[in-house]
């Protein structure tokens, strides 16, 4: 009994995630989006660093 | 020291506190080096127990801590060292606060690690599996979780839940489930007794690991392979079935550390089918990591990555480890074996502690100013690998060798001789580890600033996608969180559901696994128990404490299975009733030495105090610590402590043994139960091989042939006692009473001799022996007949005659008026070992006379120096040695 409704809650919402995400080209791209943003926040976070670091290098030039 | 970016998302600066990522990392790996350390002496003692004498803290207390500062104090620092370098990235916020990163900070290390590992060692715990720590500690770790949780939850509150990243899932869903799994698996046991109070342990046990490690070494592997690769992940799709998959199911695994034991087997059975549906979730989560790693090899050069690249590899095996062990024909075989320690050590010393690795490199590599050494690094990821895995694939073998011994009904000091050389091979692997270890921490302290030299910084590229084409301020505009305006405001809603059912799964798998077969547990008690509970007394109260916080529970098991092997071994499995005041429980998951679920009645007082403080006196083979700091310089000389816990020992398994055998008849005419009637129709209710017993159903014995096995199995089983010559003066003869016995002094017939092998000496510190074969008991037999010294009987029939007369006045009523043992009186003696047969026990002139004279201490032979002449001893000597009845068609110096 707790097995079975293991097992059934489990594909059941497998599926319907899957059939959503099959289905809706919308969805999928949404669902995928984060992935991207993450991307372009490291990206703006590296580069912000490296900034800093050159900033901070050329003032220890100067001095 | 902070350093900020601009952020698109925040649109603000995002501040990093790379002090407090520098603080948590240096705390990690001073927790690190302790808890390996503590590993490390708690492995030697398998290999030399009496190597570090009494210098040390006990084995137990060791084990507490090596665990507690893995997960705790290096896991967790780890995490946290991440987390405040991840969660402003992932966030596009600034953690909620510096000083309370502080206070954090001060709180896990000062509040939590130090006086959890001091009030450990000096014996203050909590005997339960990733709970070890105090009580009182629990509460201050339950408040720095809260702290962490206000710490690092806000950021991510502050923005949409659409976009976020899977690494922040995992962040949100660590923190929050450990706070609601962390009391029930350090709180509930110690109010909940025995088996039911086990299957909240076991959720613990598995959430420690499912809800706080895992999720929290995903997100630093879902961070760092993008992040070193310059690339997206493969599917974040994939990535949250994973993920919601991994916290419907991890909570419902529990129990499969408790599989074959009293718990309902609908629970089990439960655990077990989410077991192996967690090995489909993690293939599904493995798969995506590897498919972002495509194009990197599995040994990628960037250091953080070739960590994360190789604690994925060791995810996927620990999962499918973890899921092939919950099946019920291999869990028979390696469950309490080594196999589960390499297991452990697998998951948190190998997936884990890499992932831990992998996301401290990633973040302090990118801190300005940061120094690392790649050589160094690159040395201890080998020298990691290597180390680890071999000590994996040392404790899986055995694990086997073990649970095949186990299986096969050998005796049980064969499987610590068998796994001798894996525990040696298992402690040399605490050497590439270690040094693994110690170039990590070199590798993070010397060598050269990334940013000084202009290089990796500017490594990191992204692909070309649809998302960055569009305007960013767009995107921060979509990603504020306005389900009404949004066209995809199902997706919003799916993840609100999916979140109130992620908190819903946890709440179903407490109530499936944990409420619902405490209910069952109680009921079945209700039904089956004896009305009144036996109650502990003083003694035996602080005996139990004294067990907990040595740890003997982590060695010894007290659950005997319902399986045919543990049946066979220790006999009837426990009910739940059993442990209706076993607060906490003390089932233990590991046994290196065997089941005490039944040791009532097993051993005498001074066998056990002889074992504790010399063991290898009485089992020469054993690897149990000594504890001599329980004695006055000797066992005859016990601390209340010791005494204590041997009545502790005394009251395990007494309660159903003293209802038995009219208790467990009653108990079946109550019960449709399947698992409860397997107990109570069990042959045996103790089955423990060296319990004494009647004379009953000895085997016969075939004929000896192997002297060298005969001289072998004494010294491995008998010397200990009897001494290496059978003289009587092994090194634990001086400590029990009656004292082993002279075999130079004492001839046995073949049948007696048998008798006493199989059965043991009722009453005095001689065990059965009936876990070795027939064949090794008549080698033995024979060895013990060699040791004979004893001469013929040379009277005449006056000498005889006026013995008789003693004897039939004097020694009869016990002895029986044949020599026999079968007086009247022999039955109600005070001290229950049985008088001698003299029909089929003699021994020598000298020795008879020495035992009339002075009587034997600890029986109820009492001295008759006083009361008989010495003609009388001689002349009664004489008649005795004249009942013996030789072997047929033998002399009695044969």
């Amino acid at each position: 009994m707790i097995s079975t409704l293991i097992v059934l809650c489990s594909l059941g919402l497998g599926l319907i995630f899957v059939l959503a995400y099959w289905l809706s080209p919308k969805l999928r791209k949404k669902v995928e989006e984060p992935k991207h943003v993450f991307m372009e926040q490291l990206v703006r976070h590296n580069r912000s660093i490296e900034r800093k670091v050159r900033v901070r290098g050329e003032i220890d030039n100067a001095k | 020291m902070h350093f900020s970016t601009n952020n698109h998302l925040a649109a603000k600066t995002t501040e990093i506190e790379s002090v407090l990522v520098r603080a948590h990392s240096l705390a990690a790996f001073v927790n690190l080096m302790l808890a390996v350390v503590f590993g490390i002496l708690v492995s030697l003692q398998f290999v030399a127990p009496d190597l570090f004498g009494g210098l040390l803290p006990s084995w137990g207390r060791l084990r507490y801590v090596h665990t507690q500062g893995i997960m705790l104090g290096w896991l967790g620092n780890a995490f946290l060292a991440f987390l405040y370098y991840a969660v402003p990235i992932l966030s596009g916020r600034p953690v909620f606060s510096r000083n309370l990163g502080l206070i954090l900070f001060s709180l896990w290390n000062l509040a939590v690690m130090v006086p959890g590992i001091t009030l450990v060692l000096m014996g203050v715990s909590q005997p339960l599996e990733w709970a070890e720590f105090p009580l009182v500690v629990d509460f201050v770790v339950i408040v720095t979780f809260v702290l962490a949780a206000s710490q690092f939850l806000p950021p991510f509150f502050s923005r949409s839940f659409d976009n976020l990243y899977v690494s922040s899932w995992y962040i949100i869903g660590a923190l929050v489930f450990t706070l609601l799994s962390y009391p029930m698996g350090n709180f509930v046991p110690e109010l909940v007794p025995g088996a039911a109070g086990a299957a909240f342990s076991g959720l613990w046990i598995h959430d420690a690991v499912g809800l706080f490690v895992t999720p929290l070494a995903l997100a630093v592997l879902y961070f760092v392979v993008p992040a070193a690769t310059g690339k997206p992940i493969y599917s974040h799709f994939l990535s949250m079935i994973g993920f919601w998959g991994l916290f419907f199911i991890y909570p419902l695994n529990g129990i499969h550390h408790y599989i074959y034991s009293a718990i309902p087997m609908a629970a089990q059975t439960a655990a077990i089918l989410a077991s192996f549906l967690l090995g489909v979730i993690v293939i599904i989560v493995v798969s995506n990591l590897m498919l972002s790693m495509r194009g990197f090899g599995f040994f990628p050069r960037e250091i953080s990555l070739r960590f994360a690249s190789t604690g994925i590899v060791f995810y996927l095996l620990v999962s499918l480890q973890g899921s092939l062990q919950a099946d019920m024909s291999l869990n028979q075989l390696t469950h309490f074996t080594d196999w589960v320690i390499g297991h452990s050590h697998l998951a948190m010393l190998g997936f884990a502690t890499f992932a831990g690795i992998a996301g401290i490199v990633h973040a302090w590599q990118r801190l300005p100013d940061a120094i690392y050494n790649l050589r160094f690094l690159n040395w201890s990821y080998w020298l990691l690998t290597v180390g680890i895995t071999l000590m994996v694939v040392d404790l899986a073998l055995a694990g086997l060798v073990q649970g095949r011994l186990w299986q096969e009904g050998a005796p049980w000091i064969e499987s610590i001789r068998a796994a001798g050389p894996y525990w040696l091979i298992r402690s040399l692997c605490a050497v590439p580890i270690s040094l693994g270890f110690i170039f990590l921490i070199a590798g993070l302290v010397t060598g050269i600033d990334r940013y000084a030299i202009n290089s990796a910084a500017t490594s990191l590229s992204i692909e070309e996608s649809d998302i960055f084409s569009e305007d960013l301020d767009e995107a921060s505009d979509r990603n504020s969180f306005s389900p009404a305006s949004h066209p995809l405001q199902a997706l919003r809603m799916s993840y609100l559901v999916a979140s109130v059912a992620g908190v819903g799964f946890f709440v179903l798998s407490v109530t499936l696994l944990g409420v619902l077969p405490f209910q069952e547990l109680e009921n079945q008690s209700a039904a089956l128990a004896p009305a009144q509970a036996l109650l502990l007394s003083p003694s035996e109260v602080r005996g139990k404490a004294i067990y907990a916080s040595e740890g003997c529970a982590y060695c010894h098991t007290q659950q005997i299975r319902y399986t045919d092997a543990d049946m066979k071994r220790f006999g009837a499995p426990i009910l739940a009733w059993e442990g209706r005041m076993d607060y906490p429980h003390m089932l233990g998951t590991r046994r290196i030495g065997p089941d005490l679920a039944r040791a009532a009645y097993s051993r005498p007082a001074q066998w056990h105090l002889a074992h504790l403080f010399a063991p290898r006196s009485v089992v020469p083979e054993s690897i149990m610590p000594s504890y001599p700091e329980f004695f006055e310089g000797s066992p005859l000389k016990p601390k209340q402590k010791a005494l204590d816990l041997v009545s502790y020992l005394e009251t395990l398994g007494r309660e159903r043994e003293l209802a038995w055998p009219e208790g467990d008849t009653l108990a079946v005419e109550k019960t449709e139960d399947a698992m409860a009637l397997m107990s109570l129709n069990a042959p045996k209710l103790n089955a423990h091989p060296n319990r004494t017993r009647p004379f009953e159903g000895t085997p016969e014995l075939p004929e000896a042939s192997n002297p060298v096995l005969a001289s072998e199995l004494w010294t491995l089983n008998c010397s200990g006692c009897h001494g290496s010559q059978g003289k009587g003066d092994g090194p634990a003869a001086a400590w029990l009473a009656p004292k082993p016995i002279n075999l130079s002094q004492h001839e046995y017939s073949p049948d007696l001799i048998a008798d006493i092998l199989w059965n043991g000496v009722h009453g005095s510190s001689m065990p059965a022996w009936r876990d070795l074969s027939p064949s090794q008991l008549a080698e033995l037999a024979a060895q013990v007949s060699r040791f004979s010294e004893v001469e013929s009987s040379i009277a005449n029939s006056k000498i005889l005659h006026s013995g008789q007369t003693v004897f039939m006045t004097h020694c009869a009523e016990c002895h029986g008026d044949e020599g026999d043992g079968n007086g009247f009186a022999a039955d109600s003696l005070p001290i229950p070992i049985r008088p001698s047969d003299f029909t089929r026990e003699r021994l020598t002139h000298a020795e008879s006379l020495r035992v009339l004279r002075s009587g034997v201490a600890g029986s109820a032979m009492a001295p008759w120096g006083d009361r008989l002449t010495s003609a009388d001893m001689e002349a009664v000597s004489h008649y005795l040695r004249s009942l013996y009845k030789s072997p047929a068609g033998e002399s009695a110096d044969d």
